[in-house]
């Protein structure tokens, strides 16, 4: 490691400091929001430093793209005060930045004790975590292994291969988190189709120009990293968030193509992955092997699949995050839309 | 090869001064409409000038071919990004404002 590298590794980690303070500090929550996604790329460019292209592909995709969205969303759905609704006035888009995304009064522990008590609590979580680093094992644990059985794993990237096959259990259930949240989130609101939009301030003609020739160019994308999975950084992870930002993107424009998307295909989709990783586990354990033990001649096409398979939940999943969020906010109301009361509320 | 090797510092010299130079604008420039205008001469010019530099050291056509299209997509994502903040700030900016500071 040359002198040059240790710089720009020392740069990074100065910035990933600096970004996570003013994400905290911030006055504004836009700000904050603002924050969080340049922290979020340079922590991709981190995992980059780190050797692990596949965690800074996810955490570009996921950290900073997918929940920025969300988190700027979400604080347009809140910065609406309640009170000033339907009813009054509409507002002036200045006055709207003011109320709940401002947070000038830092959160105050109301007794020492509390604040002892998160001390004593984030100075144990550091000693658990400094403590971690320090018990990882020398000889890098289980990678000899790992790569001893790669030829039998059915593809030819390491990552891929731990997993979709070895610890595909692992990614098998966090599959099912993505699942159980989506699953809470239409709890709150019941499960509703993508209702349809109907964008009170249209974005201008590019940005719908823009997705049109963009939205086959990203599908194509991901359909790209899904298979490259196989001998290269990328797999179904990436490949779904690609796949909902096509959706939010559209959605964006004002093309209504996701709200054409039947009801039954929504719940098709938000399962299918789960289901599929179920259905071949189950197949193994009436094979009389273990769960999700795939046969060695056919690890390779299985594992696409499922990575398929798990790409389209994972897709629908987080436009559903999305649409939900977006649907409140226009069944909320507001100065914009106040005149036009709308019929898809999500409760409904 | 020490040839090749020259026009691709030069080009990614000049790819970052266009970064830095939009960086120094971003920071410094008045209004928002400015700043859009600096940021994206950074991101257009800047990361042209380097992909154009690093084709100078491509070993295969299909990869070359894969950093133009980065290009081309950053070109289309940047324009567009800057189009609708412009947008955004030019709608609520007061007209009379606006107006004033075209001037």
């Amino acid at each position: 490691m040359t002198l040059l590298d240790q710089v720009f590794d020392i740069v990074v980690c100065l910035l990933l400091l600096v970004l996570a303070w003013r994400t905290l500090s911030a006055t504004h929550l836009y700000q904050s929001a603002i924050f969080f996604i340049a922290f979020g790329l340079t922590m991709a460019l981190a995992w980059v430093r780190l050797a692990a292209p596949d965690v800074a592909l996810a955490e570009a995709a996921i950290g900073a793209g997918l929940l920025g969205v969300l988190l700027v969303d979400s604080l347009r759905v809140f910065a609406r005060p309640p009170e000033t609704g339907r009813d009054s006035e509409p507002n002036k888009p200045e006055s709207r930045d003011n109320d709940v995304t401002t947070s000038r009064r830092r959160p105050q522990f109301n007794s020492a004790v509390a604040s002892v008590t998160a001390g004593a609590g984030c100075l144990f979580l550091a000693y658990v975590l400094v403590a971690a680093i320090h018990d990882l094992p020398d000889g890098g644990g289980l990678t000899a292994q790992a790569a001893e059985n790669l030829s039998r794993s059915g593809v030819e990237h390491p990552v891929t291969a731990v997993l979709l096959n070895f610890r595909g259990f692992d990614t098998w259930l966090e599959v099912g988190v993505l699942f159980l949240a989506m699953l809470g989130i239409f709890c709150a609101g019941g499960l509703v189709g993508f209702s349809e939009t109907e964008n009170p301030d249209p974005p201008g003609p590019l940005l719908s120009w823009l997705i049109r020739g963009l939205a086959p160019v990203m599908i194509l994308t991901a359909a790209y990293l899904l298979w490259l999975g196989k001998l290269a950084p990328g797999g179904a992870f990436q490949a779904g968030i690609l796949l909902a930002a096509v959706g939010i993107l559209l959605r964006l424009a004002g093309i209504p193509l996701m709200d054409r998307v039947p009801r039954t295909v929504i719940k098709l989709g938000l399962t299918f992955g789960f289901g599929t990783f179920l259905v071949f586990g189950i197949i193994a354990l009436l094979a009389d092997k273990a769960f999700l033990e795939y046969p060695s001649e056919w690890a390779g096409e299985v594992i696409l699949l499922v990575e398929a398979a798990a790409a389209i939940s994972i897709g629908f999943t987080a436009f559903a995050f999305f649409a939900y969020l977006n649907s409140r906010d226009q069944s909320t109301g507001n100065g914009d839309t106040a005149g036009q009361p709308r019929e898809t509320n999500p409760s409904q | 090869m020490s040839f090749v090797n020259a026009f691709t510092i030069i080009f990614c010299l000049a790819g970052a001064v266009f970064f830095l130079a939009g960086t120094v604008g971003l920071l410094r420039f008045p209004d928002i409409f400015s700043r859009l205008h600096a940021l994206t001469k950074a991101d257009n010019l800047g990361l042209g000038l380097i992909v154009i530099g690093l084709l100078f050291q491509v070993d295969s056509f299909s990869t070359g071919l894969k950093m133009l299209f980065i290009w081309s997509l950053a070109l289309a994502a940047g324009s567009n990004a800057c189009y609708a903040i412009g947008r955004y700030a030019f709608l609520r900016t007061p007209r009379e404002k606006t107006r004033e500071a075209s001037e």
